[in-house]
């Protein structure tokens, strides 16, 4: 008997963002703006996308329009999109708990590789942590919260709410009700994340969904400024 | 969860390895460098591997994984240094952040200084990744 060694020296976390990195260049090419939803389930990123189509569907014929979704089983939320016209595509994972950039390039085939489309919105599975380490190469990046989930929402993920372009805080007509105070589940946001725009909105009532669809304009955002220094001692 | 993902596509490269080398009869040991700085978990990634193996030439293998410590590097003077865990506990300080440099590794070199020229600017050379170092394979 004998051993072979085979040496592979493959980086696998690196691997994904050049993943991502390419996906960004595919997006570029075919003329897209890609904005990517993350959020835990029930966070109502399906409900706060269709209302942002409305706003969209202004702008944009609904050919120009894409929708990935991803999910560990059914379509119902294609189905749910598919009734503002606009080209769709459901992904189910079957288990795995977030998109890959794998996931993506499938998508995209049946969307003729972006071919036509000025604006492609993704939803990724509905989970607090995973998606954030599997980049799609999206220009903005959307974190759903909702003042139902508790009011610690963000400092529970400070990863998710650090590397978020957009953070809405969704359901805010919920707030009394829920006896949440916003404003603190502001400030924690903004402590973890000084840049994003913080939106607060509300998908049954509309409340802050254009202010969202301005703030996806300014996408892609530019990247941390290098000499920012946080000294905490 | 995100263990399971990365150990997919590890047994995919160590399968295809296996493919490549004459004779190959099963995978006896693959090896993994772990950076600390990762947010990968050793014991996850370790039961996600042995399970994502299972009927696979790999599914007996020793799993050796190292936890590699982060390797900074100073923008201004381009001094590279690395940190042990108890310097990490004693720069960060309490709790709480260090939980902070923990799951939010782009931030911890924030919490750094150079120690040659006191620059604050700072890139991580190494501490990131998780990396197939190698596949052993008994061959006939």
């Amino acid at each position: 008997m004998n051993i072979v060694i085979t040496s592979i020296g493959k980086d696998l976390i690196e691997e994904n963002e050049r993943e991502a990195r390419r996906l960004r260049s595919i997006y570029d090419e075919a003329g897209m703006k890609v904005y990517e939803f993350l959020g835990g389930p029930g966070s109502g990123k399906t409900s706060v996308i269709e209302r942002l189509l409305e706003f969209m569907l202004q702008e944009y014929r609904p050919e120009e329009v894409g929708y990935i979704g991803g999910d560990v089983a059914t379509s119902l939320d294609a189905e749910r999109i598919a009734r503002y016209g606009v080209r769709h595509v459901q992904i189910n994972t079957g288990g795995i708990c977030h998109l890959e950039a794998h996931h993506i390039e499938t998508a995209l085939m049946f969307l003729d590789k972006g071919k036509g489309l000025k604006v492609l919105i993704i939803e990724n599975v509905g989970n607090l942590i995973c998606p954030f380490n599997f980049p799609l190469g999206a220009h903005a990046r959307v974190l759903v919260a909702d003042v139902t989930e508790g009011e610690d929402k963000f400092v529970k993920h400070p990863l998710s709410t650090r590397v978020s372009d957009i953070i809405v805080i969704n359901k805010v007509d919920l707030a009394p009700v829920m006896g949440v105070n916003v404003e603190r589940m502001v400030k924690d946001a903004r402590k973890l994340n000084p840049k994003a725009p913080i939106i607060l909105a509300s998908a049954r009532t509309g409340k802050g969904i254009r202010e969202l669809y301005e703030a996806l304009k300014a996408a892609p955002f530019p990247e941390e400024e290098e000499e920012e220094v946080i000294v905490l001692r | 969860m995100h263990e399971v993902s990365i150990a997919l596509s590890m047994l995919s490269l160590v399968e295809d390895a296996f493919r490549r080398t004459p004779g190959a009869r099963r995978v006896s040991k693959i090896r993994i460098e772990v950076g600390l700085l990762s947010l990968v978990d050793v014991e996850a990634l370790r039961f996600a591997l042995r399970t994502v193996a299972r009927g696979t030439p790999a599914e007996n293998a020793v799993i050796e994984i190292m936890v590699s410590k982060p390797v900074f590097r100073c923008r201004k003077c381009g001094y590279q240094w690395s940190v042990s865990d108890s310097d990490i506990n004693r720069i960060a300080g309490d709790e709480e952040k260090r939980m902070i440099l923990h799951i939010y590794p782009d931030v911890a070199a924030k919490y750094f200084t150079c120690p040659r020229c006191g620059g604050n600017s700072i890139d991580i050379v190494k501490g990131r990744g998780v990396v197939l170092l190698d596949v052993e394979i008994e061959t006939a």
